[in-house]
Order: structure tokens, then sequence, then C-alpha cells
């Protein structure tokens, strides 16, 4: 039986990550230059990097289902890939290293690699360690490993360097299913904003004497981005219960929510932009944060051709 | 968020399986409107019912099996899987997915008594009354006129007089969910009346319409001096409006878990074809299409779940209704496109092309989309209704 209501521990965690993201990451940072030098403190010290690794490995012992929550909240609020890196590290390191990530004294970036031996990295900075996502593998390089020079980054909010990064297979790596599940949650997190930030301004924007909501041009644009923020959280959500209890499963649902979730949340933030006129285009107004963040998240899995090849690619799903 | 692998859901999974695999009928649904249709839907309704499987969900005393929700989202799974005749389309939708359960909600004990059991069993098919000529979107305007008439020496009874259109299956329905205005003085929503309506009353008369896919299963009705006794009335009169708005929320809510099952196994289906015909070598705007039209039919069926796990008011059902429309449209347009030259036969692969041009109404039946964004917008976002929407 598929059940997609939370349960009291799933609520408890869902709203913890909500007050703890409202308290330490309001987007009103982003607008202010982005000042996240003490959320990876504060994140550990709830315990953020840890929740879906085992008690015994320095975890809360949770599962996907867990850590699912807790992106989809990352998405809302835009928190940096060097947080997703820093939970995906922990996942695929050990020892002192794992500590290390685990009690936010150690710093993962997040890095793709491109065409050919093109890479990027994403705010290398403060980080010792590099996520590489390399399509359907992900690696754990030390940072120091990467050599290149800043670009102007596509999300100013992320300090972003082009250079070269060759795998090294000394390096700890994993299969991408869980961050792909990752960045679909923070993808469905960001379409479901991206909806009711457009639907806040519709009910509030006042134009030929009414607010602009009660035009059916903008009415049916908002029921548009809530059925699409919709159906990318239930997909997240299902994809996450699967990896959770039934993980022969989960690759399916998986590249489902991913597909899902890129295209969601590109129509969504792009379309919210539209709604919220002049004022959309201005830096002034958050919406535009999650046009780039999207475009920097599909980026990372490798682009919504590639992960609709690999979704078409799977076999059918077998009922149970 | 958990897949629960119980026991007792595993053994009545096994336990569909192998009843569907030996009951299935071997031939498929005819593709043309007509008396072979319905009665070959008559037959599978029979056979279930007479197998014990009249409905998982429904009560007992109905002929139902009682059981939750959970079980009856495995008979439908285990019929897609089984290759089972499905519930779209079908001769039995308007009985079985809302006339049904608006009875159980509203009905009196012996229109239930009555009603149910004849359902389940296949000995009647319903159809449903709201849409006039003047009242499409706008179902508040309907005119159909009830007049009561009381002390006469056949009973209390409405006469009704008036016109109904887009009547699916009505040529071949014993009932009708009926809405008519009982009170000549009311305005809009106000006045209305719920009513059981005998198909077989005097006066009725029935026209079929040929639709753009060639099918004759909607209909015009006629209804001239139609005497409908009050023990038929459901909800009490000057009720209509709610029992209706009751009715629309079963038809965009739970009529969608079905068809959100059947509508993935197809996209799967559609996926074989592609890797047959190696569709893929030829052009990859149909691979991406594919591609997206199957992550949407996997969300839809999550989609489901997500809205029985919520458990929220009916606004929320039309999301998933306007999501499912949408995708059924995109579905079958990708599988013309697919199928190219072959297209030009209407009933080639199970009859996706037939299927392109029937599927134009998943949008205009149950509230058009449009209908269907005011709602979610009006209801569910609170935006301001617009001034033409009273």
């Amino acid at each position: 039986m598929i059940d997609l209501s939370l349960s009291d521990e799933q609520r408890q965690i869902a709203d913890g990550a909500q007050n703890l993201l409202q308290e330490h990451a309001p987007l009103a940072r982003l607008r202010d230059g982005a000042a996240d030098a003490d959320l990876h403190t504060a994140l550990a010290a709830w315990g953020w990097f840890g929740t879906g690794l085992k008690v015994a490995d320095g975890g809360l012992g949770l599962g996907p289902a867990e850590d699912t929550l807790l992106y989809l909240a990352a998405g809302r609020f835009l928190l940096p890939p060097s947080v997703l890196a820093t939970s995906l590290a922990a996942r695929i390191s050990s020892g002192e290293r794992r500590t290390a990530l685990l009690s936010g004294n150690r710093k993962a970036a997040a890095a793709v690699r491109g065409n050919g031996d093109a890479a990027f990295c994403l705010d290398r900075a403060s980080a010792a360690d590099l996520l590489v996502f390399g399509g359907e593998r992900i690696w754990l390089a030390p940072a120091d490993r990467f050599v290149g020079e800043p670009v102007a980054g596509f999300d100013e909010t992320i300090f972003t360097e082009t250079g070269k990064l060759e795998p090294d297979a000394s390096w700890p790596q994993g299969p991408v299913d869980h961050a792909l599940l990752l960045v679909a949650a923070m993808l469905a997190g960001i379409a479901a904003a991206s909806s009711e930030l457009a639907a806040e301004y519709a009910k509030h924007r006042q134009q030929f004497g009414q607010a602009i909501g009660a035009f059916q041009a903008i009415k049916h644009l908002c029921a548009e981005l809530a059925v699409r923020a919709y159906a990318a959280e239930a997909q997240v959500k299902i994809a996450a219960a699967y990896a959770s209890d039934d993980p022969a499963s989960a690759p399916f649902q998986i590249r489902a929510a991913i597909v899902n979730a890129l295209a969601a949340a590109r129509f969504n933030a792009a379309t919210a932009i539209q709604i919220h006129g002049g004022i959309g285009f201005t830096a002034e107004c958050a919406v535009h944060h999650y046009v780039k963040r999207t475009h920097v998240l599909g980026a990372l899995v490798g682009g919504i051709g590639h992960q609709q090849a690999a979704l078409l690619a799977l076999p059918s799903p077998v009922s149970p | 968020m958990r897949i629960l692998q119980a026991a007792e859901d595993e053994l009545f999974r096994q336990e569909v399986r192998s009843w569907l695999e030996a009951n299935v009928p071997s031939d498929k649904r005819p593709h043309e409107t007509g008396d072979a249709q319905r009665d070959y839907d008559i037959a599978w309704r029979r056979r279930q019912f007479d197998g014990g499987w009249g409905h998982i969900a429904w009560p007992v005393a109905y002929g139902g099996k009682g059981l939750p929700l959970a079980r009856q989202l495995i008979w439908f799974e285990e019929c897609a899987r089984a290759g089972a005749p499905e519930t779209t389309g079908n001769s039995f939708f308007v009985a079985l997915q809302h006339a049904g359960p608006t009875l159980i909600a509203h009905g009196t004990d012996a229109q239930k008594a009555f009603h149910l059991p004849r359902i389940l069993s296949g000995e009647s098919i319903w159809c449903q009354g709201f849409s006039e000529p003047g009242a499409g979107s706008d179902l508040a305007a309907i005119s159909t006129r009830g007049t009561l008439q009381l002390g006469q020496l056949d009973g209390d009874h409405l006469v009704v007089t008036g016109q109904k259109i887009w009547t699916s299956y009505a040529l071949y329905a014993s009932y009708q969910e009926l809405l008519i205005r009982t009170d000549a003085s009311s305005q809009r929503h106000h006045g209305l009346t719920f009513v059981i309506c005998d198909m077989s009353s005097p006066g009725i008369e029935v026209r079929p319409i040929r639709n753009i896919a060639g099918g004759r299963d909607f209909c015009e009705v006629f209804y001239d001096e139609v005497k409908i006794p009050l023990s038929a009335v459901v909800g009490g009169l000057g009720a209509g409006w709610n029992v209706a708005m009751s009715l629309l929320s079963f038809e965009r809510g739970a009529a969608s878990f079905p068809v959100a099952i059947e509508t993935a196994s197809r996209v799967e289906q559609l996926v074989a074809y592609f890797r047959e015909s190696q569709l893929d070598a030829e052009c990859s705007a149909l691979a991406s299409e594919l591609a997206s039209v199957r992550a949407d039919a996997a969300a839809l069926k999550a989609m489901v779940y997500l809205l029985i796990a919520r458990d929220a008011g009916p606004a929320e059902g039309s999301i998933v209704r306007l999501h499912l429309a949408e995708l059924t449209k995109r579905i079958s347009a990708l599988a013309l496109d697919m199928l190219g030259a072959h297209g030009l036969d209407r009933n080639v692969l199970g009859g996706w092309p037939r299927r392109y041009l029937d599927d134009f109404k998943t949008t205009i039946a149950a509230g058009t989309s449009q209908i269907q964004r005011n709602i979610i917008g009006e209801r569910l976002l609170g935006l301001p209704k617009g001034a033409q929407a009273r």
C-alpha cells in the first residue's frame, strides 16, 4: 500500500526544517548578498547532513523519505548547492572525513563535468571536498584537485569557476540515484514556492480596478502552476517512499521525479516572472533566483534531455 | 510517506490477480458504439458481480465487499495489469463513478437498496442529466422545470418538462441523475432538485448526437410532462445544488483513480511500441515527448495517492482532474504522431487514432479545463472571482 501522508516523525522533520530555514536562511538574505557563512554550522547542529545515514555511521538513522522532506524545504529556501554536496559527500565518504562533514567542520562544494574534460565548480572557496556529478555516478574529490578560474556565474549567488577535473579511480564514488532524488525534491520545492509567490502577487496587485488574479488570463496561469507544483511534489514523494521501502522499484520513480520536477520548476519559475510583470524583471523580486537555481540544478544532473533519455531506457514499472 | 507491504494486502492482490487471469474477456471491446459494445460492458460487469467482485469499496449490504480504499486501488492496478476492460468510456462509468457514490452519500435507504445492487449486477446503466443547451459551463442556469403535483391518485410527483444535452449512454440507460428547477421563482443555484429519473417513463425522447469520433453514445434528452415520483428525489426538494456539487466532487475526484492507473498503463503500451518500431532512430522529438508523458503519467498516479493522503476539500480533486484531462490529450496526440501513416486506420494498435478523436472530450466533460482552472484559482488559491462569474 502506498501511503503519502506524513508520519508524526516525518511531520516533525518537515516542520523542523521549515522553521530552521526560516530562521537561518530567509529568502531576503539573497537580495542582501548571500550570507550563508553560518548556515552549515546551524544545519550540522540540527543534524541535517546525517538525517538519512545510519546511527552507526554518525547519522540520525532515518531514510531517503526524510532526506527528501529536508530538500523540498531546501529548494523553497534556495539553500546553496554546497549543502546538497555536503549531504551527498557524507553518504559516500567514511571515517574522520565523514565525521567532519557531518559536524559542519568540513564542507563539500558541488562540481559537474561538462563536455570533454571541462568541469564547473560551485562555491569552492571554503570547501575541502568536491562532490562531482559525473552522469550516472557521483564522486568525492579533494577540492584542490580542481584547477580553474572564475566565470560570470549564471546564478550570481553562487561563485562559479570553470576548469579541469580528471576523475580518479581512487575517489569514493556511488550511484547518482540518491542525488537525483534530492535534486528533484529541491526542484519540486522551487516549483511550489514559485507557484505560491505568483498567486500571492496576483491576489494583491491591483490593475483596472481589481486584483489581477480576478482576470482569467492570470488566474488560469496560477492554476497551471499549482497543478505542476502538485504533480512534482507527488512524484517526488512517491519516489522517496519507494527509495525508502522498495529500492528495486525506486529507479523508475526517481527518474520520473527528476524529469517531472525539472520541467515543473522551469515552467513555474519562468511563468511566475511573467505574472509579476515589470517587478518580476527586477532583482528586487525573489522570483529570478528560482529561475537561475533551476538551471544550476538541472546542469548538475545533465539536463532534461539526458534525464528523459535515461527514463525512456528503463523497463516498465512492475506492480508490486 | 511509505510503501507498506502488508501480508494481507499481498494475499488480496494474489486473489485478485488469479481471478482476473481466469476471467478477463479474451475478446476485445468493440470499437463502434452500439448494442454490441453495450452488451460487452454488461457481460463484463455481470461476470465481476457473479464472481463476488461487484465492487471493492461499496458496502456489503449493497453487493460490494466493503473494503478500504487501498484495496480498491489494488483492484484497479491489477485490472490494468491484466488488460481488463477499462472504466474510461465504459457504459457503467456514470453509474459506478458518480451516481452510486452520490446515492451512498445522499440517497434514502430505499433508493440505496433498490439501485446500488442493480448497478453492480449490470442491470442498470445510468446517464447524467445536468447540461442543457443554455446551461453548459454555467450549470446554475438550468431551466428544465419540475412542477410539484400533490394528492394525485398515483401518488405525489414532479412533472418535468425541458431538455438536457451531452447525455452519454442515454440510449441504453435505465436511470438518470437529473437536475431540475423545482421552484419556478428561483434563481441560479437555488430552487434546484436532484432526482432519479426512470428513463422508460412516458414523455421522454432520446435523440443520439453523432460525435467527432463517430460515436453515438451521447444524446439530447427531451422531457414532455414526465412524471417522477417524489420518492425519487435525492437529498430533498430544493437541495439539488448541494447534491450536484457532491456528485461533481466524485466525478472530478475519485473517478480519476482508475483512470489515472489506466492512463499510466496505456503510456507503457506506447513505450513498448516505440521500442519495437525503433522510432528513436527517427525523431528525438517523439522520444522527448514520450519521456515527458511517461514522467507525467507516473506523477498522475502519485497525485492520486497524494490526494488521498491529504484528504483535502473537493477543489484539490480539480488539480488531479485537470492534469489527467490535459495529459490524456497529449498522450493520444503523441500516439498519433508515432503511428505516422498507420494512423490512417482509426482502429490500429488498439484504436489510438479513434481515441485521439474521442479524447477531445476529456478537457470538456465534467467541467472544461477552463472551469477547473477557475475552481483551482478561486477555491484553492483564493484568487478573487472575476466580474463575469457571479
